[in-house]
């Protein structure tokens, strides 16, 4: 793909035109990119496409090969793939927090610990979700500014 | 968890258990058997039995993390291991009457209050990492939030 930059003038939108022969998934990972550095997602619910706003989500979740953005209230899916949305949100306060999930630690009211050696957290919308074990060096590390 | 993590919390189990088994032994003694005296060999009881007693714990190695349900089966067939070597290495000592159902059954409780208290401080542990990862992310959040 050829990549061609023009300078504007201040007075006019700043605007990013993709020209392209399919919606690939390179394009979708190019326009999420965009879309994340202006602090959105694009998820869907039932065929309906909609801007998430990156603070407005909880936790993002991979079930069964699907990929599903949680907000307080709503469930949206997203195409993209849980390793590309840890990438693309990596300098957003999100942490991959098991095999199959990312956590806005933003998101976190408490930890608690679990029967079986993993912990819990539980979130501003009284949900909870498993943190796994393998993945609290890298919580520590990233709650002391090694990350995020 | 990983191999490494999981044996550095076995030697940490193990010095658990060393203290836990010394503080039970002295119970015993005093209850049973007051006036008997011993060598300085006797010190490596607790040292023995712990190093018994952990062998079993091995049951809870897993490469993935398990889940409830295994955890509870797996801790019940750890357990029941535990008691079976207790009661083995006590038949085998001559410093204790194996003929002697109250000591067996006593014995057998004492392994029980060993094994809830010795998952207790290791939840205990879990607890105090989770309250300090609480705060952790409150402080996170406040240097965050604009």
């Amino acid at each position: 793909m050829l990549t061609k930059i023009t300078r504007i003038e201040s007075d006019k939108p700043e605007m990013l035109e993709i020209h392209c022969h399919s919606i690939s998934d390179e394009v979708r990972e190019i326009v999420a990119f965009v879309k994340s550095r202006q602090g959105q997602l694009t998820g869907v619910i039932e065929g309906r496409q909609f801007e998430i706003p990156i603070t407005d989500i909880f936790y993002i979740e991979a079930v069964e090969g699907r990929v599903f953005i949680y907000t307080k209230e709503k469930v949206y899916e997203t195409k993209h793939k849980i390793y590309e949305l840890e990438g693309l949100l990596k300098d957003k306060s999100f942490l991959r927090i098991s095999k199959s999930m990312l956590l806005n630690l933003m998101k976190v009211k408490s930890i608690t610990p679990a029967l079986n050696g993993r912990f819990t957290a539980l979130l501003h919308s009284k949900e909870q979700v498993i943190i796994s074990r393998k993945y609290v060096p890298e919580l520590k590390r990233a709650l002391k500014g090694g990350k995020n | 968890m990983n191999i490494k993590e999981f044996l550095m919390r076995r030697i940490y189990l193990y010095f658990v258990l060393v203290t836990l088994i010394t503080v039970a032994i002295m119970f015993m003694g005093i209850i049973f058997d007051g006036e008997r005296t011993f060598g300085y060999d006797s010190l490596a009881s607790p040292l023995i039995f712990a190093a018994f007693s952990i062998m079993p714990t091995f049951v809870m190695y897993s490469s993935k993390e398990l889940s409830i349900k295994q955890v509870i089966v797996r801790k019940l067939i750890q357990f029941v291991m535990i008691e079976g070597i207790v009661i083995a290495i006590a038949c085998l000592s001559p410093v204790i009457d194996s003929n002697n159902i109250g000591i067996l059954m006593l014995l057998s409780l004492i392994v029980l209050v060993i094994y809830i208290l010795v998952n207790a401080a290791m939840w205990l542990q879990n607890y105090m990492l989770a309250k300090k990862l609480t705060e952790e992310i409150i402080q996170y959040q406040e240097n965050i939030q604009p």
